[in-house]
């Protein structure tokens, strides 16, 4: 009997603790475009899963792999052209996701110290107001 | 009743016919009226002139190499067009035509798109001659002072693919983000309808 009400508690805080560790701030399915030999620019784009019941703001992104990193938005305007502006922050809601993808919000890279070759993987630092600093590896696909 | 039975059949016939007739395009469809010429340098050698391509489809798009996000998008989906037409592909030209001929040398233009395929024909020009051709097809064009210290500028400029047909008619446009299976699809129809 005594036995049993120990596996019982040791089962049931495992799930407790697994379940605490799936909450907070996630970054995940971070990726960039492998790059051109001699490029100067790349975009990394990824999915930020707020997991927590409080507002979150990234605001500020930085890698080794390039001499500055901004986020960036490309806007398209009602007659078809495409443009980029920076964004000082992306607000990420309580309990939300925000996904940065080809044709919107992005990670900008700018003076690419290598090219990005597909296969490799490199760190982005992710500053987030709350969560404080997130680190991903950026996956380069094809 | 027999001809009543025949009446019903004609006009199901009739139907089915139609129904398959029509092919329902993807893009945008444009008035059909013959694509502006050019002549420009291509990054691969030699002059590209559009007058030239006739019996191939001709896949127009304006873009510049220092672009992060959506010119490296739109070249990608190129490259999965061209590899989705398989053999089809022999009678299609993909061009990138530069907005941003100050920065894109004809050999960086050459090693950025064969980056994405071999086969994508990259053109520059003098600006004279590239306006001409912007204004021709309506591309609009605007340098924006970048924020960050690692770049000057962007170019802010159309993002969309034009669909010139193998009788050098200005077909169809696609806005960015089109699925490559739709530009496939509307490509073979286009190829097949040339026939």
């Amino acid at each position: 009997m005594g036995k049993g009400v120990v596996w019982v508690v040791a089962v049931v805080g495992v799930w407790l603790l697994t379940a605490c560790g799936a909450q907070g701030l996630q970054v995940k399915d971070a990726w960039a475009r492998s790059t051109p030999p001699g490029a100067e620019q790349a975009a990394v784009y990824l999915t930020i899963v707020n997991a927590t019941e409080e507002e979150d703001a990234l605001v500020g992104v930085s890698t080794e792999m390039a001499a500055e990193a901004a986020l960036h938005r490309s806007v398209t305007s009602d007659s078809g052209t495409m443009g980029m502006v920076q964004v000082q922050q992306v607000v990420v809601p309580a309990s939300g996701t925000v996904v940065l993808a080809p044709g919107g919000l992005h990670v900008m890279l700018m003076g690419l110290k290598a090219p990005l070759q597909a296969g490799q993987d490199f760190t982005l630092t992710l500053h987030f107001v709350r969560a404080g600093e997130v680190t991903v590896r950026v996956e380069v696909r094809p | 009743m027999k001809g009543k039975m025949g009446v019903v059949v004609g006009l199901l016939l009739v139907l089915a016919l139609t129904a398959c007739g029509r092919y329902a395009y993807h893009g945008t469809v444009l008035p059909g009226e013959a694509a502006p010429d050019f002549a420009l340098p291509a990054a691969q050698g030699g002059v590209f002139r559009l007058s030239e391509q006739r019996g191939k489809v001709v896949l127009l798009f304006f873009g510049y190499t220092h672009c992060p996000d959506v010119c490296p998008t739109t070249l990608a989906e190129a490259r999965q067009v061209l590899e989705g037409l398989g053999e089809d592909a022999r009678n299609v030209r993909f061009v990138f035509i530069t907005v941003d001929p100050e920065r894109d040398t004809l050999e960086a233009l050459k090693a950025y798109t064969a980056h994405f395929h071999p086969d994508i024909l990259a053109l520059s020009g003098d600006m004279d001659h590239l306006r001409a051709v912007y204004e021709a097809y309506h591309v609009y064009i605007e340098r924006v002072p970048a924020q960050g210290a690692a770049t000057d500028y962007t170019v802010t400029h159309t993002a969309r693919v034009f669909l010139v047909d193998p009788q050098g008619r200005l077909r169809l446009s696609y806005a960015f983000g089109t699925p490559w299976q739709d530009m496939v699809d509307d490509v073979r129809h286009v190829l097949k309808e040339g026939r």
